[in-house]
């Protein structure tokens, strides 16, 4: 116990030591915190107003960066599997990354949500005793649970790995592997049921389709190891630790499989979507028996201006729009 | 690059990045944590333009509203009137009246009377103490008057904005859309609090006092039904209602979703909503479907009824009917 | 019907007896007339002696709803007299007058504003008593007293009447649970002008402005443009 709290304390000073390049970077990073911190106080006092954002834009803005993040998170698994299932051996240096890649996008999604709130000083009306936690009824609660335990297995599983790393010793497997596999499973889940937070709504047609999840986990596999090779290449350029070419072409390789199901469908395309263009699409209430492409304008300001806000206003922001959807929701940007 | 790095360059033991703490980096440290600190607290300024009361503990430890005894939903409300008081100059009289024994509301649209004068939307305000930024401002109205191309019911092609010299344009009909009240509501569905639900009598209502102002029942709503508090509501003291329920048209906290509760403080005193109250041409009919004799029942028996979005599934109290 | 049926004032063939002696006193004898016709409905109110104060417009709604404008849709700038609660007879001018010989008939200036644009209904005497102009006809020629105007409409409109009845057409107001209040059921010329019912177009209040609220939030001005740029 006492050798924990030693290591914790000296990961902690380590966090601190570095070249002036270190200190300058985290002193910038530092000021970008701080100014938002300071919107967010302004913003507390004032409400959500500050912002600007109308009722479709303010909601979708958020949930859009919110999906996007656990979108990143989920893709730590594909830095995993590699190296737990097919027991690539050089995927095991890199596997760290992609788990503390996990707890960093976890903690901006959960930060996310908490500036989206306009009473954030009430979040404990969520948590019983205290309030009233709507399980399993409203989907953000599950949603909720799925997070924080994504959060608490990841913190898990890196921190045990640093710990006897630290230790010099060979990590347990059975105090790492379960919580690996489960880890994997799980975080299939986080974005499965952060999907389900849009597929939920039958009130929206564009998100109300049972593909929805899948293609979240498709594009969130490609935008997740792409975020992984810049950092890679970041890493292996300015820090003394050795990253292989190896694990990028893994990345690489699994980014190209996945862009099949997660890019935008075209006519004809036999692919997931083009699948289901021709027969479940159709028989979803508020789809259009034509696949959703050439309706990608309407379908577009469904997503943020709401049905009832159809006249044309949504296509003022239809860049804002396809911007805050990011990959994750598999707008067709660019129908051909 | 090696196929199998080994890490040479990299840290293998901590000893070769871990520095032990002297009394230069002590002291290095504790002047970048002053810093730091200064930094945050300067950040965090803005927090003092906080007013002085508007996060007290009481309501921090308030309950649900279900959870509450009369008596603290008595005192409450009584904080309630002395806040409004001291915000707004007037004194309301904030009742908490509780749903009718054999009630449950129906509302029904005459769509070939409507003729898109927007009364309905503007007494909406009048009663329901909205926010406004000025005094016409119909944003936070819980109708929206959709003008609608005639032919079909195609929302697509509607629009709430617009504004000719006279009404009803030749080929358009009009469609105010509201809080369906539906009986398989998603909005209470989603609410992770629970801060919305719906009561006996089928009106769903908003606890303002345990919104976390997360807007997702926004989201789930397919008829654009709810409203947020971006900023603390501005309204004119004049403008304001006196008449006021707990879960309805109290003066709203910033920061809380509301919406259309079909005005109980009005129709759980047997009163008509102020919508119906006010619309010129008769085009809606309120009532009670419970009782067989109702003018909402005789709507639903003899008239060729419509529900928007009847797709969805949510099962509206609120119905649309032609007469021709 | 059964209100009908209890309203009758003057019974057809007392009608059609006054009807013909009408036509045998055709060359005007005024005051003969005006006699005649006095002693034939001895019960007619007594005329006014001056010009009155138009009456109130009848309560629309609760008297609690200060707050809420509940103007009955009706604009007509001559038949005010009925919007204003019926308080001429007019009979103070008609039994000085004869019977119109033709349906359009309108010798005097009175009517001239009054343009009948209700459909095929395009005769004076299709509603109004032929001699007592009081009152409205019925089918068969009998009296139809102003307050019960809805049986008039309802000679025509008897689905729009059905509707009425069950208080589905035109505007309720007050209670809707009889047993806490009471509730006022507008009739029908009190919305609908009965020389043109369709109702006028009017100027719709004003609109949603776009942005909605967030956008701009309190540093928007009212004097914005309404509509979206």
């Amino acid at each position: 116990m006492r050798d924990y709290l030693t290591f914790l304390w000296r990961v902690w000073r380590v966090s601190w030591q570095g070249s002036w390049k270190f200190y300058a970077w985290m002193i910038f990073l530092s000021v970008l915190v701080l100014v938002g911190v300071n919107a967010w106080a302004r913003q507390f006092v004032q409400g959500l107003a500050t912002t600007g954002m109308t009722d479709q834009v303010s909601w979708g803005a958020y949930i859009a960066n919110f999906t996007f993040l656990v979108g990143v998170a989920a893709a730590a698994v594909m830095l995993v599997i590699p190296a737990y299932i097919y027991k690539k051996d050089y995927m095991h240096e890199v596997v760290l990354f992609g788990e503390l890649m996990a707890i960093a996008a976890i903690v901006m999604c959960l930060l996310f949500v908490t500036v989206d709130l306009g009473h954030p000083e009430r979040f404990h009306h969520m948590i019983p005793p205290f309030g009233i936690f709507n399980f399993p009824g409203s989907i953000l609660s599950w949603d909720v649970i799925v997070l924080n335990g994504y959060l608490l297995l990841n913190l898990h599983i890196a921190g045990y790995m640093l710990y006897c790393r630290y230790r010099g010793t060979a990590p347990t497997k059975k105090f790492y592997i379960p919580f690996v596999f489960l880890s994997i499973a799980w975080a299939v889940s986080i974005h499965t049921v952060t999907a389900f937070l849009y597929v939920g709504l039958a009130g929206r047609a564009y998100w109300h389709h049972p593909l929805v999840p899948a293609r979240f986990l498709a594009s969130a596999f490609v935008a997740g190891p792409a975020l992984m090779i810049l950092a890679f290449q970041i890493i292996r350029r300015v820090m003394r630790y050795d990253i292989g070419d190896k694990p990028i072409f893994t990345m690489r390789m699994i980014m190209t499989v996945l862009l099949r199901p997660a890019r935008p469908q075209r006519p004809g395309a036999v692919d997931l979507d083009g699948h289901c263009a021709g027969c479940h699409w159709a028989a979803v209430p508020g789809h259009a028996p034509e696949p959703p492409y050439r309706r990608a304008e309407h379908r577009l300001r469904d997503l943020f201006c709401g049905d009832l806000d159809r006249e044309g206003h949504g296509a003022d922001h239809p860049r804002l729009c396809a911007v805050a959807a990011g990959p994750d929701c598999g707008i067709p940007a660019d129908p051909e | 690059m090696s196929d199998a790095p080994k890490n040479i360059v990299s840290p293998q033991t901590i000893e070769q990045v871990y520095k032990p703490m002297n009394r230069r980096t002590f002291l290095k440290g504790t002047a970048g944590a002053m810093v730091g600190m200064a930094g945050l607290v300067a950040a965090l300024k803005p927090l003092l333009a906080l007013e002085k009361g508007e996060i007290s503990l009481d309501d921090l430890l308030q309950k649900h509203y279900r959870q509450l005894s009369p008596e603290d939903l008595q005192r409450i409300m009584t904080m309630l009137e002395k806040r409004c008081e001291k915000q707004y100059g007037v004194r309301p009289t904030i009742q908490d009246l509780k749903p009718m024994d054999g009630v449950q509301f129906g509302y029904a649209l005459n769509l070939t009377r409507c003729v898109g004068c927007r009364k309905c939307a503007h007494a909406c305000l009048a009663e329901n103490n909205q926010s406004r930024d000025y005094d016409d401002d119909l944003s936070m109205s819980y109708i929206r008057v959709l003008e609608m191309n005639k032919g079909a019911i195609n929302l697509e092609t509607s629009t709430a904005y617009y504004d000719p010299e006279l009404v009803p344009q030749k080929d358009k009909y009009y469609m105010p859309v509201q809080c369906h009240q539906c009986k398989d509501s998603p909005c209470t569905k989603v609410c992770p609090v629970q801060a919305t639900w719906q009561e006996k009598d089928g009106i769903v209502v908003v606890d303002y006092n345990w919104c976390i102002g997360c807007r997702y029942c926004m989201a789930a709503c397919p008829y654009d039904a709810r409203r947020f508090n971006y900023q603390k509501p501005t309204i004119k003291p004049e403008a304001i209602n006196r008449n006021q329920d707990y879960l309805s048209n109290r003066i709203r906290p910033k920061g809380v979703v509301e919406k259309c509760t079909f005005c109980l403080q009005r129709t759980r005193a047997g009163k008509y909503p102020a919508c119906l109250e006010v619309c010129p041409t008769g085009a809606r009919v309120f009532g009670n479907v419970l009782d067989p004799n109702s003018e909402i029942n005789y709507i639903l028996n003899n008239k060729r009824v419509y529900i928007l979005k009847e797709d969805v599934g949510t099962l509206p109290r609120f119905y649309y009917y032609f007469d021709v | 019907m059964r209100m009908r049926s209890t309203k009758h004032g003057v019974p057809p063939s007392l009608s059609r007896a006054c009807l013909s002696v009408l036509s045998l006193v055709a060359c005007g004898m005024w005051l003969a007339l005006a006699q005649e016709d006095t002693a034939a409905k001895p019960q007619l109110p007594q005329l006014p002696k001056v010009a009155r104060p138009p009456a109130a417009q009848p309560q629309v709604g609760l008297a609690t709803d200060a707050h809420l404008n509940k103007t009955p849709p009706r604009e007509t700038k001559g038949l005010d007299l009925v919007k204003l609660g019926w308080t001429y007879n007019c009979m103070e001018c008609h039994k000085l007058l004869k019977q119109p010989r033709w349906h359009y008939d309108r010798p005097m200036v009175e009517h001239q504003d009054v343009k009948l644009q209700h459909g095929n209904n395009r005769f004076c005497l299709n509603c109004h008593h032929p001699t007592n102009r009081n009152a409205f006809v019925d089918y068969d020629g009998s009296e139809i007293q102003e307050a019960d105007v809805v049986l008039l409409c309802a000679k025509c409109h008897g689905t729009t009447y059905r509707d009425w009845q069950a208080g589905v057409h035109g505007r309720q107001n007050g209670y809707w649970n009889k047993e806490m209040g009471e509730s006022t059921k507008l009739r029908c010329i009190q919305c609908h002008d009965p020389h043109h019912p369709a109702f006028q177009p009017m100027k719709p209040l004003p609109p949603l402005r776009y942005p909605p609220r967030a956008a701009g939030g309190s540093a928007r001005s009212s004097g914005e443009s309404g509509t979206h740029p």
